[in-house]
């Protein structure tokens, strides 16, 4: 008993498992950690990206294909930053996903994130967007290039898997350890920056000051006689031995006011501005010592992996 | 499409409604779903922990129109929580199925991750509440719950819906207001289901 009334409402729910398909074709269960499996993404062939916290082991790796079969994998390289992970398998061994268009979405947009654990087929959940915003940074410092939030579970197994739209389009890849508390997923152009670094060289290069800091106020009097706009700078706390900024004449209690031209006031600012492009060139750092405002320059480093 | 999505669904919503009692074995309850059997009679289905699992013990059941009824719990398969209940004739109602609709009953072989649910019931005891959701799979789940006599390994439709206590018991429908379920538990956020082919009708 099928009424008229009620075949928009069974198109959209065949259209969402119809999306769960659609997605679910390129994706694999990734085992490579105790127990339960993750989810990975058969992002460029023979190329399955997937959350680097779901990659407890280095060796021993293998992913299930969406026909069941179990093949074995090995990691490319890993970005803990952004928290990807990138595996190879062999090419052809399912299809390459479509991606959708992320910097078209709004909250309220519906969403599915989808899984593979097992050879049980895919698993699905739904909701909507909740919230989108700019670039922004997780804990670990990588550069994410779109904040995507949604109102949905990430239930266990669902990390490294996609958020696809309505079409079953790839929106991004879902990350279980920066979605505390909510659903987060990392944008396709996050993904695609950091992939490419990891198929080249295996993890992703930035550059490295080798020293600790923390944001201080500097006096209204000494700003007012060195003509610095900017209320506060970079306190330089530690200094790593035979590190770039040991190297380049750096001393504890430096205050740094600028990089290379670009203000810095909180230890984030450093984050921006030492890019993997810095590592291996000579960089101004523009500070306050001993109450006279200095430039050094410094041949920046690459961070240790 | 806006335009109908929403009547759609609360139309979907209020048929699958009509075929959800209150099933209040004492103080506590749940909910349960109306079926009819292939004999023509009625039968309420809902949880053997609703009902304390006890066979021949009579309780009390609201339709969802308000009417209340007695029913006896004629038969417990604990290994999938479930029980089967029999009415007492009504004596006031020609047929003696008074408010009661029976559901449809839809085929489960036709759903896929994905697909829009529904479930009613009487969370928190607020009645004939309705949540909506998609499956999440269907099949064995991992940690492999195990009730009553512990059968080995059982299907579940897993659904990414929220329930809660009172939920239990009630109908898990697809968008066509075909019960393809019996929601009986919430494992690690997800609600499991019986599904309706392990009914016995």
């Amino acid at each position: 008993m099928t009424d008229p009334a009620s075949t928009t409402l069974l198109d959209l729910s065949n259209q969402l498992a119809r999306a769960v398909e659609t997605g679910a074709a390129s994706i694999v269960a990734v085992h490579a950690r105790p127990q339960l499996a993750s989810t990975g993404i058969h992002w460029r062939d023979g190329l399955v990206v997937t959350t680097n916290g779901t990659v407890r082991r280095d060796q021993d790796l293998a992913v299930t294909l969406p026909n069941g079969k179990r093949i074995p994998a090995t990691l490319q390289g890993r970005d803990p930053s952004t928290d990807l992970a990138l595996l190879k398998i062999a090419p052809g061994s399912l299809p390459l996903p479509a991606f959708g268009d992320s910097a078209g979405l709004k909250p309220g947009h519906l969403v599915l994130a989808l899984a593979r654990i097992d050879d049980a087929g895919p698993r699905a959940a739904f909701g909507a967007v909740s919230l989108i915003g700019g670039p922004w940074r997780p804990w670990g410092g990588g550069e994410i290039d779109r904040l995507l939030q949604s109102d949905l579970t990430l239930y266990p197994g669902f990390g490294g898997g996609p958020l696809v739209d309505g079409g079953g389009r790839v929106l991004g890849i879902n990350s279980g350890r920066l979605s505390r508390p909510f659903a987060t997923t990392l944008p396709v152009e996050t993904v695609n920056r950091v992939l490419d670094q990891l198929a080249s060289r295996g993890y992703v290069r930035r550059g490295y000051l080798g020293a600790g800091m923390q944001a201080v106020r500097l006096q209204p009097k000494l700003r007012e006689r060195l003509k610095l706009s900017r209320e506060g700078g970079l306190l330089i706390s530690t200094i790593e031995t035979d590190g770039p900024a040991s190297a380049g004449g750096l001393l504890l209690g430096d205050v740094i006011v600028s990089i290379d031209q670009r203000p810095v006031a909180e230890p984030e600012d450093v984050l921006k501005v030492l890019t993997g492009d810095t590592a291996g060139r000579s960089l101004t750092l523009e500070l306050v010592r001993g109450g006279s405002l200095e430039k050094v320059d410094v041949l920046i480093g690459e961070r240790p992996r | 499409m806006q335009m109908t999505l929403v009547p759609d669904l609360s139309a979907i919503a209020k048929r699958v409604q009509a075929s959800v009692v209150q099933v209040r074995p004492g103080e506590a309850g749940g909910a349960g779903v109306v079926l009819r059997k292939r004999d023509g009679a009625l039968v309420i289905i809902t949880n053997a922990h609703v009902v304390r699992g006890k066979v021949g013990a009579e309780v009390s059941i609201v339709a969802d129109r308000g009417e209340v009824r007695t029913a006896r719990v004629g038969r417990i398969e604990g290994h999938r929580d479930i029980a089967y209940l029999d009415l007492t004739p009504n004596p006031l109602s020609m047929n003696g199925e008074g408010d009661l609709l029976p559901a449809e009953v839809g085929d489960l072989s036709a759903v896929r991750p994905g697909h829009l649910v529904i479930a009613v019931g009487h969370p928190f005891g607020l009645p004939n509440a309705v949540t909506a959701g998609v499956i999440h799979s269907v099949g064995p789940v991992r940690w492999e719950p195990r009730l009553g006599n512990g059968a080995p390994t059982l299907s579940w439709i897993q659904a990414d819906i929220r329930l809660a206590p009172g939920n239990s018991g009630g109908p898990l429908s697809d968008v066509e207001g075909r019960v393809i379920g019996i929601n009986t538990m919430v494992a690690g956020g997800l609600a499991l289901a019986v599904p309706i082919g392990e009914i016995e009708l």
